[in-house]
């Protein structure tokens, strides 16, 4: 049997977790429980490994549990030496919280309280509307299709790979019954795994809505899909788009990711992106640059990160916004730096709506086939010095 | 377990020993060469059970993970058999035991034997989210379906270690339903304790040194793959087997390679000037 302020310190707890957006349900909090009577606690610090270990799943989560189980602990200290309840006590509403810097100090006087979102700049975003979100949806996932790199559920005949029992079995009986040809098949390529990094500084302003509108889009395909927005700066937006809805997200969004608008070092960011996330990339993976290629940071790190992800990934896609125009050339210095690796060069309407996507991508369901050869010999901008 | 040369702390101890309480799977994430794989095997060999291992790749199915018909054997059967019996007692037959080969999930729900065995389900990031789904029931549940067969459920729960060296996010189905542990890199104490049982010939001069030199190596943020511990030990074993006294720049220089492997790390250790 537990005893009941433990299982209420742990209710409490979670209760916490979950209003910090750490998902903690109530699976988890039976968990611990259960923990807790199985194991002999001899410390604190034990306490806090058990409960740990049993209600929070991912790494992330873990600075946010220790703040909270530190809040937590120092409540229960001072009320236990304390006769009269403390005025902090959470469940008596939680609108109490006092904001902190997310890195901030704690002092042993007042007892605050741990958010995890950081206020900056704000800025507001424009909701992606219903119907356009339509849209974009069926045209990412034809474009996923047109890009597949990966073998899916379905088979296909081939020469060699599995034996294809239902075929032989059938082609046996135009041979009364004689197995002579064995049938085969292979998995078919219709899948991707998609990684779409998003340009959001000031020389793309004016296509935030679009932007919004396919990384929601892009989110909600759900599997095997990373959203990363960069200007300055690279920030995962995946968790956001893809567990709020429309309007929140936007919200969230704007509220979280204070880059918008300022400048472009997309040669910095794409190395952060390789070394922090360089676990997502595979050679089953398709790379989407969302960018017009204005940067104001050194192309040869540009071009360094560009070589490292064409070797890495499967192939490369650069959305770039104005290649729309007739006797588009990519003029600017990202762009002419980036060429040589890029798969797929494609404006803008062709992810806009279907018309736009078959005039480009074709109606086919084929994937597009693997671009051979590589130059490697950088980007002409950079061979001219 | 230090019997078994491995070094746990106490929140990897505790870990073990809740999931063997609960009867819960263990998720554990982290970086690559922490010995993350080496629990479940030493945990086997604890427990004096039979480590069963499934290592997930991209593109893993379920019929290579839990069971498939031996197809070309029951073709011959069924010819052998074609003129002597009825069809009933063909399909019988090669509907049978006989014909099913066990891939790993399905070995570790019929383990015959005394203790339950340890099932590792090795990077599991590195399959389909698909493929993490059909995990679930599994673990849940601890029983599987086959069509011909019926439903078969374990006697006795097997013990499940998940690994993931976190290449893509783990859903949160599976998190929900495992015990969850990110173990890092080493405190120097606990690595020099790990060389100690680990190579027990070397030195213990030495050995400070070697733990000195590889956390200096992954103070420096530049480098892309920081050296774990398994990276230790065999350069550890390296020095052993070159019989060096000390650690200098000549030692260095020929062993290196144990502990750094890509070139572009190699050049920001010549540029600060470790090599």
């Amino acid at each position: 049997m537990i005893l009941d302020p433990v299982r209420d310190f742990v209710i409490l707890l979670s209760n916490r977790l979950r209003e910090n957006g750490v998902k903690c349900g109530v699976s988890e909090d039976m968990d611990a429980c259960m923990a807790l009577t199985a194991i002999q606690i001899r410390s604190v610090y034990h306490l806090r490994e058990v409960l740990r270990l049993a209600m929070v799943k991912r790494v992330d989560d873990y600075e946010v549990f220790d703040r909270i189980f530190e809040e937590l602990l120092n409540i229960k200290r001072r009320s236990e030496t304390s006769e009269r309840p403390s005025e902090y006590m959470p469940g008596q509403g939680g609108g109490e919280q006092r904001r902190t810097e997310t890195g901030g100090e704690k002092s042993s006087q007042t007892i605050t309280f741990y958010s995890p979102m950081e206020m900056l700049m704000k800025r507001t975003l424009p909701t992606p509307s219903r119907d356009s979100f339509r849209q974009t949806k069926r045209v990412i996932k034809r474009l996923r299709r047109r890009l597949a790199l990966l073998p899916g559920r379905r088979n296909e005949a081939s020469t060699s790979g599995l034996l294809d029992f239902p075929n032989t079995v059938r082609s046996a009986l135009r041979t009364y019954g004689e197995f002579v040809r064995i049938a085969r098949m292979r998995r078919k390529i219709t899948r991707c795994r998609l990684i779409a990094l998003f340009d959001v500084s000031g020389s793309m302003d004016a296509y935030t809505s679009f932007l919004m509108q396919s990384m929601y889009a892009l989110a909600r395909q759900g599997v095997a899909l990373e959203v990363f927005v960069f200007s300055t700066k690279l920030h995962r937006v995946s968790d956001l788009l893809k567990y709020f809805g429309p309007k929140t997200a936007a919200e969230k969004i704007s509220q979280d990711v204070n880059i918008w608008g300022s400048g472009t070092r997309i040669g910095s960011c794409l190395q952060t992106f390789l070394k922090r996330y360089g676990g997502l990339i595979s050679k089953g993976t398709v790379i989407m640059i969302v960018s017009d290629g204005w940067d104001t940071g050194e192309p040869e790190l540009l071009n360094k990160a560009m070589s490292e992800l064409k070797n890495r990934s499967g192939r490369i896609v650069w959305i770039n916004p104005h290649a729309d125009r007739q006797g588009f050339k990519p003029r600017t210095i990202g762009m002419e730096t980036a060429m040589p690796y890029i798969d797929l060069l494609a404006g803008m309407n062709s992810l806009q709506d279907m018309r736009g996507f078959r005039r480009f991508f074709g109606s086919s369901l084929q994937p597009i086939a693997r671009r051979p050869v590589v130059s490697r010999q950088g980007s002409p901008a950079l061979r001219r010095q | 377990m230090e019997k078994m040369l491995y070094v746990a702390d106490e929140s990897m101890a505790t870990a073990v020993f809740l999931a063997l309480r609960l009867e819960k799977p263990l998720l554990i994430e982290g970086e690559p060469g922490c010995g993350k794989t080496e629990v479940a095997k030493v945990l086997a060999q604890m427990l004096k059970t039979e480590l069963i291992r499934l290592q997930c790749y991209e593109g893993i199915t379920a019929s290579q993970a839990l069971y498939e018909w031996d197809y070309p054997r029951q073709l011959l059967h069924i010819r052998l058999m074609e003129s002597s019996k009825s069809v009933d007692e063909i399909s019988r037959e090669i509907f049978s035991d006989k014909f099913l080969l066990k891939r790993p999930l399905l070995a570790a729900l019929l383990h015959q034997g005394p203790n339950p065995p340890v099932l590792l389900i090795d990077e599991v990031d590195r399959s389909d989210e698909e493929f993490e789904g059909f995990l679930l029931e599994v673990l849940a549940e601890y029983q599987v379906t086959i069509p011909e067969l019926g439903t078969i459920k374990a006697e006795k729960k097997p013990i499940v270690i998940l690994t993931s060296n976190r290449t893509r996010e783990v859903g949160d189905g599976l998190r929900r339903r495992c015990l969850y542990l990110y173990v890092t890199y080493p405190s120097p104490e606990k690595e020099r304790r790990i060389l100690q049982l680990r190579v027990p010939d070397l030195p213990p001069q030495l050995a400070d040194e070697v733990v000195d030199f590889v956390q200096r190596l992954r103070a420096i943020p530049e480098i892309s793959k920081k050296p774990g511990i398994s990276e230790t030990v065999d350069w550890a074993n390296a020095l052993k087997a070159l019989n060096a006294r000390e650690i200098n720049q000549a030692i260095i220089n020929s062993t290196i390679s144990c502990l750094v492997k890509s070139e572009d790390d190699l050049n920001i250790l010549k540029g600060v000037g470790i090599f």
